[in-house]
């Protein structure tokens, strides 16, 4: 599997795979840090579990259709705004952690989330005004507005002969 | 049974035939107002970028559909571009819709802050209708802004006499533009 960094409304980026460890949130007061170590050498990743939990192992792997995910889901600052990962279908975390704004990490924030992608998973992240849908095809990730993605949706539903026509 | 609308954009006084597309949706982009944060769907179309002429319209829990056609029109599929003028162009009119009994409104999104704002409203109404609300619509400087209905004592004879701004420079948009033509000249 190939492991990509996710922010919101931004594209994902594949990582080099060089880290020892991964680690997703942040040390301190209101926050939480996950930390997954990884083993091996090689271009492909695996999560195996193990009775002390999970490891991430490096290696020659057949590639596969799922992928492995960051999912950072903190925008900007925002007093209010609701970060996480909404509508969320055919994620599997693995690891998560939690980022917060403010020295006492009462403010605001949310969660950083290592997850197994199925082919075709979705999920929306909001930034601080807006919001954006990621899917992972199998291959690639595709990312929508809101508007796209129901005009998308719109269109399927009208080839397959579903609706009211005026 | 589908019916086949006439597609026209209404904004003031002013009624262009066609609505616009883009990478297969109708576009908002308003002139005034923001729109940082995510707009609404109008429409998704069955089409490639530019303008729909005449169109079968499918309504699905996402929003309409439009799908060309080329039959003769029973209907007009009207885009109303509501608007409220921003700094800079206070003294200009803005221009609003009471939608009636007579249309049936399918979609709508707007801006949210910024300078001035806009509302556009995707409509299904009866033929004539468009016509009838941009003929009452009065755009000039000093002029309060307008909600208009639509008027049935308009008749659609009628629309001939009133002449409807089409390619006039007069509002501020325009007037901006002219300007900018001017400066570029000089």
């Amino acid at each position: 599997m190939k492991l990509f960094w996710i922010a919101p409304g931004e594209k994902p980026e594949e990582s080099d795979l060089i880290a020892d460890q991964i680690g997703v949130g942040e040390y301190g007061r209101g926050r939480s840090k996950g930390v997954i170590p990884v083993i091996g050498s090689g271009p492909e990743l695996r999560v195996k579990k193990t009775e002390d939990g999970v490891v991430l192992v490096r290696g020659n792997w057949p590639s596969e259709d799922r992928c492995l995910a960051g999912i950072n889901t903190v925008g900007a600052y925002d007093r209010f705004r609701s970060y996480a990962i909404h509508d969320a279908q055919g994620i599997h975390p693995i690891v998560s952690g939690t980022i917060a704004f403010g020295e006492a990490g009462r403010v605001n924030g949310g969660d950083e989330v290592l997850a197994i992608v199925e082919p075709d998973a979705e999920f929306r992240l909001n930034s601080k005004y807006a919001s954006t849908w990621y899917r992972w095809t199998g291959n690639e990730w595709v990312m929508e507005t809101p508007a796209e993605r129901k005009a998308r949706l719109a269109l399927e539903k009208v080839d397959k002969g579903e609706g009211e026509w005026l | 049974m589908k019916i086949s609308h006439i597609a026209l954009t209404l904004r003031g006084n002013r009624v262009e035939n066609g609505i616009s597309v883009k990478a297969g949706q109708i576009p908002f982009e308003p002139r005034w107002g923001m729109t940082r944060h995510n707009a609404d769907l109008l429409a998704a179309v069955a089409a490639p970028d530019g303008n729909v002429g005449k169109v079968h319209v499918a309504v699905v829990a996402e929003g309409p559909v439009l799908v060309p056609c080329e039959e003769a029109p029973q209907r007009e599929l009207v885009l109303v571009q509501q608007y409220s003028t921003g700094s800079g162009a206070k003294r200009w009119p803005g221009f609003g819709v009471a939608f009636g009994p007579e249309v049936r409104i399918l979609s709508e999104t707007g801006t949210s802050s910024g300078s001035g704002h806009e509302t556009w409203v995707l409509v299904s109404a009866l033929l004539g209708w468009a016509q009838n609300i941009a003929c009452q619509f009065v755009d000039k400087r000093d002029e309060p802004g307008q909600t208009i209905s639509f008027n049935l004592e308009i008749k659609k004879s009628k629309f001939g006499e009133k002449e409807i701004e089409v390619a006039d420079s007069a509002t501020p948009v325009d007037m901006i533009a002219a300007m900018n033509r001017q400066w570029k000249k000089f």
